[in-house]
């Protein structure tokens, strides 16, 4: 774990601290010379219904707090880690925001987060504890809150499944052999649709992909040490499989260019009969699909294939928390806002707004007889019920993360941001590249980028 | 000699010819550097200073959120030079910049020749013509990526309609997605070329055209040694231009193809560096190298556009 302090001297110039001491005096909100707090909030959850939901929150919020003003701001999700860097230097950074669950380490090593105990005391045990333990750092205080979760999923088409006696269903998957005999199946029994779609135009979902075969295949990305490591058996099977999924005809030709929306709709219209995805995705079979009847035809399964090293397949855990900056002028209004926020009334309304998507993080909302009367939970219960098998099953982790220790390492998002990975399966996939030298490269390039930042 | 003059003026009438102290006005240089001054500062803020601050960067580690910012010489340079992927970028952009300035040439200034015939319609036809131009990248970037989508595009549809049960090439796969975006940025800019050589051709004397309609030259003949000649010097400001526009376009490469290592030009590259491995050091590196490529293509060209016309007066 590295802790604040931990950097040499030397290296903390005073240009550094320059810029970083810009980067804090100039956070987003301000408290006016006439006494005002203005508190910009950014987010990542950009459906209507979400926003007009927090602009509600915000409504009670400022009319019980006159002196408040709340801004909010919806940052598209893969542009948020762009947005953020770019306000870190220009120090224009908003009070409160959701992070990555891989940054919260990495702004608590820089001492720039404010703990947000209060926040999370008043949840109390009602706040789903492995949400908790994320963001429960050594120092005992909990410096992040899950504002909402949701674990990716393997959803199928039980119609175009049936179409294939005898493959039988991903809940029958148990290793990636299976799944390439099964989804090659499916792929032969419906014309025009293949076995398995995956999204592959953009880096993140190429990435995802990747660390959790890796994590289902018995490797992980980054050593005891905290070293990357690429160059592996575990990963070489990785891509023997992704190569033998394109060759079978299992995984869809069309996979590289595919964007995440573009594979929920492949499955909508029948031209995927399996998908990774998260509880969203239900908006666009309810819309693409109305037919189709969930749990009927549409379906979940609550198990992935395990790799031929792996002895356990691994999920994500999608579970971005509120971060409050310690600099920030209003940081204890803004703490106090995320009390407001997570109160039981206004807390239903943020989560009932995607409720397929945002599952809440109080473990009593569930048994909730108004959420339990919102028509997609009454819908797509089952999904719901799913995703927290998962989450209790302690196989759900965050974005990059292949074991929990992973998540100690400030350096994650590098490795992230770099595309190293997604080139890696691009040159093998699709060009045909050597994969003993793709992994050779993706290796160097990856050690040549952290290797400074490793603490030996 | 001095520029400083002083004046006298004559006593005023009524007055006891008391003569007031004769007032210094400051010297002409002192106006010219005033005058001068925001020109000046405006210039050292939006230009000199940022590009100070990038040669500064390059030569630190300087991380994204790290408190890393320490000298490393020559070492990010070096880092580069060395880098496989980095050569990569820069065959990538020297082949987009070229291929499209090429392309957009050959086509911008045919597209000018049939638009400069009269014929019915040829406003509105004018107006079709130039209108890629006016469109912003990102509806560009969308509208492309849907036309060409492999599973639900119209590309898709026509090639089904036409070859029932074919399965098209995904012309957006990291394997075409190069030369999608050639033809998208070819679409986009030729109209700048089309504008261009449209407003040269317009002052071409016709009655030159004309005698050598009457001396009986062909088309081929009277594009080549009267029409041709006549564009040459927009054509050579155009080359220079388009050159370094798309030698740094960043915009519709990012939108439409992304950031894969087929379409990775050096200001794809730049970014990735300074946003996605929050390298600052690295990253301004890579801004610093594609800087100087476009200085000494810059010079090069323009030392050889002033030498011919040089031997050509």
């Amino acid at each position: 774990m590295r802790a604040k302090g931990r950097y040499p001297v030397r290296i903390a110039t005073a240009a550094a601290a320059t810029s970083l001491a810009a980067a804090l005096v100039g956070c987003g909100g301000d408290t006016t010379d006439d006494g005002r707090v203005e508190i910009t909030v950014w987010h990542t959850e950009s459906t209507p219904t979400t926003v007009e939901a927090l602009d509600e929150i915000i409504a009670d919020y400022e009319a019980a707090h006159p002196d408040v003003t709340i801004t909010q701001e919806s940052v598209g999700w893969g542009d948020l880690q762009v947005k953020f860097q770019a306000a870190l230097a220009a120090g224009d950074l908003p009070e409160i925001t959701q992070v990555e669950p891989m940054f919260v380490r990495t702004l608590y090593a820089q001492d720039l987060l404010v703990p947000l105990d209060e926040v999370v005391d008043s949840l109390g045990d009602d706040y789903l504890p492995q949400l908790r333990e994320m963001f429960e750092l050594p120092d005992g205080h909990d410096y992040g809150v899950v504002h909402a979760w949701g674990t990716d999923s393997v959803v199928y088409r039980a119609d175009l499944y049936a179409k294939a006696p005898g493959a039988g269903t991903p809940e029958d998957l148990e290793t990636w052999d299976d799944s390439i005999e099964q989804w090659e199946a499916v792929s032969e029994a419906n014309d025009g649709a293949h076995g398995l779609m995956l999204a592959g135009d953009a880096a993140h979902n190429v990435n995802e992909e990747v660390y959790l075969w890796l994590g289902s295949n018995g490797g992980r990305l980054f050593d005891r040490n905290g070293h990357v490591t690429i160059d592996t058996p575990q990963m070489r099977e990785v891509l023997e499989y992704w190569v033998e999924l394109r060759d079978s005809g299992a995984l869809s030709p069309a996979w590289s260019s595919q964007t995440y929306a573009d594979s929920l709709s492949a499955l909508a219209r029948g031209e995927a009969a399996t998908i990774f995805s998260f509880g969203r995705a239900t908006y666009t079979f309810e819309d693409q699909a109305p037919d189709l009847v969930p749990g009927k035809d549409i379906k979940v399964a609550p198990n992935r294939p395990v790799g031929p090293s792996g002895d356990e397949w691994i999920t994500q855990l999608d579970a971005e928390p509120w971060v409050v900056f310690k600099d920030s002028p209003d940081a204890e209004a803004a703490a106090d806002f995320l009390s407001f926020f997570f109160e039981r009334q206004n807390y239903r309304r943020w989560i009932g707004s995607v409720p397929t998507q945002l599952l809440p993080v109080r473990a009593s909302t569930f048994d909730d007889p108004e959420y339990q009367a919102l028509p997609e939970v009454r819908t797509w219960g089952f999904w719901i019920d799913m995703q927290r098998q998962m989450l209790e099953s302690g196989r759900a982790y965050p974005l990059m993360v292949t074991q929990p220790s992973d998540l100690e390492l400030p350096y994650l998002s590098d490795l992230y941001g770099s595309e190293i990975l997604v080139d890696m399966v691009s040159e093998v996939v699709e060009n045909d590249k050597d994969i003993d030298e793709a992994m050779a490269d993706a290796q160097a390039r990856a050690d040549e980028l952290l290797s400074p930042l490793y603490d030996d | 000699m001095s520029l400083t003059r002083t004046t006298t003026s004559a006593p005023r009438a009524g007055t006891r010819g008391v003569a007031p102290a004769p007032r210094r006005r400051m010297p002409g240089w002192f106006w010219g550097a005033l005058l001068l001054s925001p020109a000046f500062f405006l210039v050292l803020g939006v230009i000199a200073a940022p590009i100070g601050y990038l040669v500064r960067l390059s030569f630190t580690d300087a991380h994204a959120y790290l408190p890393k910012f320490s000298a490393v010489g020559f070492d990010n340079y070096v880092g580069l030079l060395k880098a496989p992927h980095f050569w990569d970028s820069v065959r990538t952009t020297v082949w987009y910049a070229g291929l499209t300035v090429g392309l957009q040439l050959v086509l911008g200034v045919l597209i000018a020749l049939m638009l400069h015939q009269r014929f019915r319609g040829r406003s509105v036809i004018r107006l079709f013509a130039l209108a890629p131009y006016m469109v912003p990248s990102i509806v560009v970037a969308l509208v492309w990526r849907w036309l060409l989508d492999p599973t639900t595009g119209a590309y898709s549809w026509f090639v089904d309609k036409v070859w029932p049960g074919s399965e098209p090439p995904n012309l957006l796969s990291p394997n075409l997605v190069f030369w999608s975006l050639v033809v998208v940025s070819v679409w986009m800019f030729t109209p700048f070329i089309v504008i261009s050589v449209l407003a040269r051709l317009q002052t071409i004397d016709p009655s030159t055209v004309e005698a050598a309609t009457v001396d009986g030259a062909g088309a081929w003949r009277r594009f080549w040694h009267i029409v041709l000649p006549e564009l040459k010097p927009v054509l050579y400001t155009l080359i220079l231009l388009r050159f370094m526009f798309m030698f740094t376009k960043f915009d519709i490469v990012y939108l439409f193809a992304g950031t894969g290592t087929e379409v990775r030009t050096l200001p794809v590259l730049t970014f990735q560096r300074i946003f996605g491995e929050a390298r600052l050091g690295s990253g301004a590196a890579v801004a610093m190298v594609l800087f100087v490529l476009l200085m000494i293509f810059t010079t090069v060209y323009l030392r050889t556009l002033y030498r011919e016309r040089e031997e050509t007066a």
